[in-house]
């Protein structure tokens, strides 16, 4: 009982993570309709850039942290700019582009001297410090750090699309690009704005992530990060900020299971087959509409 | 002696070129049909994984082997058709296709009975160039014809839009499901093949990675005809292999960049629907007075 307790702790702090990734990247993928694979990238460029202005240039731990938030963004609007916006009509197209964007920022990345190349410890915001609740099972203070910062980001992501003009231009984009268009509303600037959301939240979970694990590597940001988030926004049914949070957390109890039950191995395989599970019972996922259905199912 | 290991070396990287264009000529019939598939690196796994069980557990014949890799590539692009593309369109397709890759690198590395995380080694070399050659030509002439032919204006009509394919008559059931399965089959083959190169196949082989690989070639060399996926896959395997000229460090940023500048100056493939036409200098180039503007 107690491990299902410290399990379902982990799970909810894991799958927060996964929620926040989805969230940004749902103002990209659901709302723009671009598959980009550098996002992930963008991502782990926060902590990065966190990692280095605090242990090489001895920044002070929450300006560094706003810093790496900027660097994201900037590296997210790069990205919108170059591989992105030039090619927009072509789906395909930005997939490849983008994926070479990953490629060329992480080995960028690599050969960049203060860049370590292998997993390196990631400092922390104060000393370690457990609440214990129950038996043996406890809370880390970075948890609850952790779930605070994210609960903040989603309220003001969702307040931001719910309650501003760009946010209703946001969503009019997500029903129907064209017809937004010419309503008057400007394709370009939603699609930046989008970027620099999705980029600062990112960059913003880049860094929790770092936080929590307490190390961060390269890769982690394209081979892991990014990929759950795409799971996510596809069970949640895309576009759908309380559902992605839903799925989000589930994803996260869930592999924290897998792992504390099974085998850690089959984490991967238990997040993935749910995906398949679920898109064979319901295809426009969980809280989705019918955006993603084949015609004729 | 050196030209010795220079023959050694570029017949590894043609074979290597063959099998590889297999592979992604598989792929090119999936998305001939606007299929988005990350899978068909997973579906040429299953070829890999069919043969190398039939030649080295079983010890059977390598032709067995090879249509067994055949079967097993169609019976995964079948399986692909029923459980995500009747259900899911574009990039949401796509996504799914590429959790059914990495789904299926872990079920390799946790089924003992093919090797685990080793894989399997002793796998019978017998790729060679002439047998490579004469796959792409059969595969080629196949294609060169089908995409001729009813089913592959079909084909084009659903890329362009279900809904008016539908409309037209177009059965978008069995659409879907021939591009799968004789893509998928296409591609099996070509793992079949990638196993008896390389003699040895581990999980790692076919990350994910590799299917965004074989998915890069027809979208780089064009998804509209056969030959593109020549000139897609001639840049993803020569590419590294032309960029060792540079630096370790600068290489394998250029080879990103590569990616980048292929789609900026041809976002739909080098050989669009426009059928095959020289870059823009060597037409000016070319020109006679007589052809350009007065």
């Amino acid at each position: 009982m107690e491990a299902f307790v410290q399990q379902s702790i982990n799970g909810v702090s894991l799958g927060a993570i996964y929620a926040l990734i989805a969230l940004g990247y749902n103002l990209i993928f659901g709302v723009l309709n671009v598959f980009t694979f550098a996002h992930g990238t963008v991502v782990v460029m926060g902590a990065y850039s966190m990692l280095i202005l605090t242990t090489k240039f001895g920044v002070n731990y929450y300006v560094a942290m706003a810093m790496g938030v900027i660097v994201s963004v900037v590296v997210g609007l790069i990205i919108e700019r170059t591989t992105v916006r030039p090619i927009r009509d072509n789906g395909w197209a930005v997939v490849i582009a983008t994926f070479g964007a990953a490629i060329v920022i992480e080995n960028l990345m690599r050969h960049y001297k203060h860049v370590p190349a292998l997993p390196v410890p990631f400092p922390v915001p104060f000393e370690q410090s457990y609440i214990t609740i129950f038996g043996d099972a406890r809370i880390a203070m970075i948890q609850i750090f952790m779930l605070g910062v994210g609960v903040v980001l989603m309220t003001g992501l969702v307040l931001f699309v719910y309650r501003t003009k760009m946010g209703m231009a946001i969503r009019a984009v997500a029903q129907s690009p064209y017809i937004a268009e010419t309503l008057g509303i400007d394709l370009t600037k939603v699609a930046v704005v989008c970027f620099i959301v999705a980029s600062a939240v990112g960059g913003m979970v880049g860094i929790l992530y770092a936080i929590y694990y307490q190390t961060i590597y390269i890769h982690v940001g394209s081979q892991f990060l990014g990929l759950k988030g795409l799971v996510v926004i596809v069970v949640a049914g895309s576009g759908n900020i309380p559902g992605s949070l839903v799925v989000g957390i589930l994803l996260g109890v869930l592999e924290a299971f897998a792992i504390g039950y099974i085998d850690s191995a089959l984490r991967d395989f238990v997040a993935y087959s749910a995906l398949l599970l679920i898109l064979i019972f319901r295809p426009s996922g969980l809280f989705g509409e019918r955006a993603q259905v084949a015609f004729k199912v | 002696m050196a030209l010795d290991l220079l023959y050694l070396y570029v017949l590894d990287i043609l074979l290597e070129y063959g099998v590889f264009l297999i592979i992604a000529l598989g792929c090119y019939v999936t998305m001939m049909a606007g299929q988005l598939s990350m899978a068909h690196g997973a579906l040429a796994s299953l070829g890999a994984y069919a043969t190398a069980v039939i030649t080295v557990e079983l010890g059977l014949p390598v032709w067995l082997g090879v249509v067994a890799g055949m079967v097993a590539g169609a019976l995964g692009g079948l399986f692909m058709t029923y459980v995500v593309a009747y259900r899911l369109v574009g990039m949401y397709l796509a996504i799914a296709t590429f959790a059914f890759a990495e789904g299926l690198a872990v079920v390799y590395r946790n089924i003992e009975f093919i090797g685990g995380t080793l894989g399997i080694v002793g796998i019978p070399i017998v790729t060679s160039l002439p047998l490579v050659a004469a796959v792409i030509a059969v595969v080629s002439f196949f294609l060169w014809r089908f995409e001729k032919s009813f089913l592959g204006r079909a084909f084009r009509a659903t890329f362009d839009d279900e809904r008016i394919a539908e409309a037209m008559g177009v059965n978008l059931r069995y659409i879907k499901l021939l591009a799968w399965t004789v893509g998928g089959g296409i591609s099996g083959i070509g793992g079949a093949l990638f196993a008896h190169n390389i003699g040895i196949i581990r999980p790692d082989n076919f990350q994910v990675q590799f299917s965004v690989l074989v998915l890069l070639a027809p979208i780089i060399g064009g998804y509209t005809r056969f030959y593109g996926v020549f000139i897609g896959a001639f840049v993803i395997i020569f590419g590294p292999h032309i960029l060792n000229i540079t630096e370790p460090e600068t290489k394998t940023v250029l080879y990103g960049l590569l990616y980048i500048a292929f789609m900026l100056w041809r976002p739909d493939g080098v050989i669009d629907r426009a059928g095959f036409r020289l870059p823009k200098v060597f037409r000016l180039l070319l020109r006679t007075p007589s052809q350009g503007r007065p």
